[in-house]
């Protein structure tokens, strides 16, 4: 019986037990019964009949349980002993078993490692009840098309009182908050949340409560802890609820601590009431509040967002000077959380199936290999009675042993490879949900039908060859059936040719993302990165409330650190390059436009900034301690910002109106600087306006330090020195420039180490093919090659002729690769950076990469064959 | 009627080969297969339920017998067994394994 319908058989058995039962019940009365109308007829009374005919039967349960065991026994024998058979098959070839062991458990490692981490982070729902309703509503801009997380407070509360989509619509922004109740104070990075934001995500507090109404305001003073925190700050202190917090700027009450699941933002360890109160809510130029919404039932995003456009337009005509040219868009809150790196995970997936490919073709090859060698096992068997189905389906239980073990194994190295590429991810770098990665039931679940997938395809490839190749032939023949080798022979190649192109592939992809690596790493920054620290350092609200205050406090903090030994010199900047970015819209003075709103970075800093970071002047000047409160508002400007809008023009002495907090402050530009590398390695410059901080402090500051020595070993002196200075500031999250470049490019480096992981293996794999393939066609040439050395080839001719067959199909696979590769490293642009799809230099470098490798490979079967001794050839014969 | 000894421990493989020749002149119920086997051996062999239902179900799920509801001669709903290609074959195959065991028992007695 076909093994597929004995396996429905035997499924049937087990799951309709009942009706087999009634079936059989049904079959036995009526045995009871014709027994008994035989009886009757040759003379017995009815009811005697009855009671001899059911002592004949003897017990019928008794009947009915053996039938079940045959039932159930028979296919189990059957499977038992194809496993049986397989087992000491393929015991007897250690060395066959092993590599094909090793090369699947590679593979399929390989995938469960990769599968696990896309499980974690697209597949698996938010850890929001009803997370399907869940949107982020984001501001879009109409002119240039790019797209903001965030919304001003002004129009969020506009879209909120206008809006009839949502059940509800909560916004919240980063902030923090500086712990002071243990000797060093400690700034946390918080989240200040808008009312709704818990009832939206619908998520419970683990202990006390979330926030009630009444504390959206500027006294709220209550706070609610993440998990983490209270663990590690705390000790998951059980009546942490209603203890009092000395916090800079006065004292909160903790009211609650989250769930460890919950994580939004992924960096907040403690979220705070927005002050729905307080003129902040009044600011509409400012774009800093990120959303989040819940869709009314039968609401489409669709909807929602024709209605947030309407909204929009209607603040915009409301407006111009801070909305005109702004729309609204509307995604899922999953696009928004895992979007950015989701493009990189499928093509990551992609890639690692490629590998699995590749190893399920080698080992197709080493199983076919082994096919012909059995072809005399596999004859007599079908002689003495084996059918086709009977051979086949003992090769389809072999492969299945096979790549079920290899799965097993590759289930065990996913487990070690999912710690290893969690731990390769930079830590507090946006990855969203990578943690939660591991090998579960789901993941195993994968693993066992990719698994089982590669054993039918592997049973059915050698299952093909071995029912095609007529059995027969190859006894009569003496095992030496010449047709049937060289057609699984041909079939070998055929496996070789597509590794090769699969590997190509592979290559080519890594080969890019390297190169883009490379391009990134050596990237013009504009600045000169070395032995820099950054220390970021807020300033207390209650105590330097007022501007000058604030400045005189940065420069005391900058003359303290300034006198630490070991630093050389202290430049301080609001937003430093690779750490912070800060959006704020401006206007040409004599040039109003109300319907166009640029908007450019700003930055405060001091007048050292540029002398320090090595960034150069380009005309006018830097700032000078001059320019302070009193003086007339200066600012300095990048070449981006002039090249955008003053094209043709001197800007120095034009005058910006910048739209600094909901209030018009006019500078005017008195110097233009080189660009810099500011918000990351990969972004283009933006027009930049630099302002001195001596005369418009922000609201904190970076103390930018050059060092004489390693800049890491400072950091414990230079937050000795802040504290000094005011005891309630913290100077915590310091970090070396050299860190934050290597932050910035984490992400490519990432992908392309794995990427590469992945395309190295393709090509040891692909490798081994081919030396395999090679391998085994010296072994059946070893006659040819004898007769043709003895009648005057010499060894280079021999290695010609084992190469050249070699590197055909090396070609053939180059070929279709490079077609491939051509077709698919398109979906790899968005993580590409200054290098093309197809670069032509990147290509060509991996193809001879490749083709080294297979000359290589062929070079070691190629050598073995010179070695043939003409003499001996032929006396065997 | 001859000896009337029930031999329950068969070979296994006489028990097949009986229902298999049984089978082999047209299809039977369970109680027709007992009772066939009793007329070709001439009474010799007589199957228990115990040890036919068991045998016909084996058979069956080794793909020799197919089976199949329908009326018996007293218009009872009985099950019938029939022999496919591969209980055919079997049979033959079966036979020819007999006939070897029964020429090599012989000849192993008529050596003592």
């Amino acid at each position: 019986m076909p093994l597929l319908s004995r396996a429905f058989s035997f499924w049937r058995n087990l799951s309709r037990k009942a009706q087999v039962d009634q079936e059989l019940d049904e079959e036995l009365r009526s045995y009871v019964e014709m027994l008994t109308d035989e009886k009757v007829q040759r003379g017995m009374r009815a009811e005697e009949a009855r009671r001899s005919s059911l002592i004949e039967v003897g017990g019928i349960e008794q009947v009915k349980e053996q039938v079940r065991e045959v039932r159930i026994g028979a296919t189990m024998a059957t499977f038992l002993r194809d496993v049986r058979y397989g087992a000491r098959s393929l015991a007897r070839s250690p060395g066959f078993t092993a590599v094909a062991l090793l090369t699947l458990a590679l593979g399929i490692g390989a995938n469960t490692a990769i599968f696990s981490v896309v499980n974690a982070v697209l597949l698996r729902p938010l850890p929001f009840p009803g997370s399907g309703e869940l949107v982020v509503v984001r501001d879009e801009n109409g002119k240039t098309g790019e797209t903001f997380p965030s919304v001003s407070p002004a129009d969020f509360f506009d879209w909120k009182s206008q809006s009839r989509s949502f059940a509800s619509l909560a916004a919240y922004s980063g902030w923090s908050v500086t712990l002071l109740d243990s000797d060093r104070p400690e700034m946390i990075p918080a989240t200040r949340v808008t009312d709704e934001f818990f009832n939206t995500l619908r998520v419970q507090p683990l202990l006390g409560r979330t926030f009630r109404s009444d504390e959206f305001k500027a006294d709220g003073n209550v706070v609610i802890l993440s998990y983490r925190l209270w663990q590690r700050r705390f000790g998951g202190d059980p009546n942490v609820v209603g203890k009092t917090l000395a916090v800079e700027g006065g004292d909160i009450t903790v009211v609650g601590v989250m769930p460890p699941e919950f994580k939004l933002p992924a960096t907040a360890e403690a979220w705070t009431p927005v002050a729905q109160d307080s003129g902040e809510m009044h600011l509409r130029a400012a774009r800093y509040f990120e959303t989040v919404a819940r869709l009314k039932p039968n609401v489409a995003p669709s909807q929602a967002e024709a209605e947030m456009r309407t909204i929009a337009a209607r603040l915009a005509s409301q407006y111009p000077e801070s909305d005109s040219n702004w729309s609204v868009l509307i995604e899922p809150l999953r696009e928004t959380l895992v979007g950015d790196v989701r493009p990189a995970l499928l093509i990551l997936f992609g890639a690692v199936g490629l590998v699995l490919l590749i190893a399920c073709g080698n080992v197709a090859n080493l199983v076919l290999a082994r096919a012909t060698t059995r072809h005399k096992e596999l004859a007599i068997r079908a002689s003495l009675g084996a059918s086709r189905w009977h051979i086949t389906r003992q090769l389809i239980t072999e492969s299945l042993m096979l790549t079920c073990t290899g799965g097993a194994l590759g289930a065990l190295l996913a487990q070690w490879c999912v710690g290893a590429i969690v731990w390769l991810v930079p830590k507090g770098l946006r990855f969203p949900r990578i943690e939660e990665a591991h090998v579960d039931t789901a993941v195993l679940g994968f693993t066992f039908a990719v698994a089982l997938l590669a054993g039918a395809v592997l049973g059915l490839i050698t299952g093909m060859k071995a029912s095609r190749a007529d059995l027969h032939e190859s006894l009569k023949e003496g095992g030496r059936s010449a047709t049937a080798g060289w057609r699984v022979q041909r079939a070998r190649g055929a496996m070789v040719v597509a590794e090769i192109a699969l590997t190509l592939v592979l290559l080519a992809g890594a080969g890019l993302l390297i190169k883009s690596l490379m391009r990134l790493q050596h990237v013009e920054l504009g600045f000169n990165p070395e032995k820099l620290l950054a220390v970021p350092v807020g300033a207390s609200m209650s105590k330097y409330a007022q501007p000058e205050s604030r400045a005189a406090y940065f420069e005391r903090l900058a003359a303290q650190v300034q006198a630490e030994p070991g630093v050389q010199s202290v430049a301080t900047a609001s937003c430093p390059p690779m750490m912070y970015t800060m959006y704020f819209p401006f206007a040409i003075e004599g040039r109003a436009n109300p319907n166009e709103v640029p908007q450019a970075w700003y930055n405060a800093v001091s007048p050292n900034y540029f002398s320090l970071m090595g960034i150069g002047l380009l005309e006018g000047r830097e700032f000078t301690d001059h320019d302070r409160a009193g003086a007339s508002n200066a600012a300095v400007i990048n070449e981006t910002m002039r090249r955008r809008y003053f094209a043709g023009e001197d800007p120095v002495g034009k005058h910006l109106t910048v739209n600094y907090l909901n209030t018009p402050m006019s500078l005017e530009v008195v110097g233009v600087v080189k660009d810099i590398k500011q918000e990351s390695l990969a972004a283009q410059a933006n027009a930049q306006i630099y302002v001195s901080y001596l005369q418009v402090p922000w609201f904190s500051t970076t103390l930018i330090i050059r060092t004489e020595n390693d800049p890491g070993a400072l950091i414990p002196s230079v937050q000795r020195a802040i504290s000094s200075v005011d005891p309630t500031q913290a100077g915590s999250g310091a970090k070396t420039m050299e860190q934050l470049l290597s932050d910035s490019a984490a992400q490519p480096r990432f992908y392309s180490l794995l990427l590469g992981v992945f395309a190295a293996l393709a090509l040891l794999l692909a490798a081994v093919g081919i030396y395999g393939v090679i391998s085994y066609a010296v072994a059946q040439r070893t006659h040819e090659i004898g007769v043709r050395m003895a009648l005057g080839a010499q060894r280079r001719d021999v290695l010609k002729l084992v190469i050249g067959q070699g590197m055909i199909l090396v070609l053939a696979g180059t070929i279709i690769g490079l077609g491939a590769a051509f077709a698919l490293t398109r979906v790899m642009k968005s993580l590409l950076y200054e290098v093309g799809a197809t670069d032509p230099a990147t290509f060509v470098g991996v193809t001879a990469l490749l083709a080294l490798v297979a000359l290589l490979a062929c070079l070691l079967p190629a050598r073995r064959a010179t070695k043939v001794d003409p003499i001996m050839v032929l006396r065997h014969e | 009627m001859g000896v009337k000894e029930t031999k329950t421990d068969l070979l296994q493989g006489t028990l097949d080969l009986l229902v298999l020749k049984a089978l082999a002149l047209g299809p039977l119920h369970g109680l027709g297969v007992s009772t066939r086997i009793e007329q070709i051996t001439k009474g010799t062999f007589q199957v228990k339920p115990g040890s036919l239902f068991p045998a016909l179900h084996r058979m069956e799920e080794a793909g020799w017998l197919q089976s199949s509801w329908g009326e018996s001669e007293n218009n009872r709903r009985a099950k019938y067994y029939r022999l496919s290609r591969a209980g055919q074959r079997q049979l033959e195959t079966e036979t020819q394994e007999w006939k070897r065991i029964a020429v090599a028992i012989a000849s192993a007695l008529r050596a003592t």
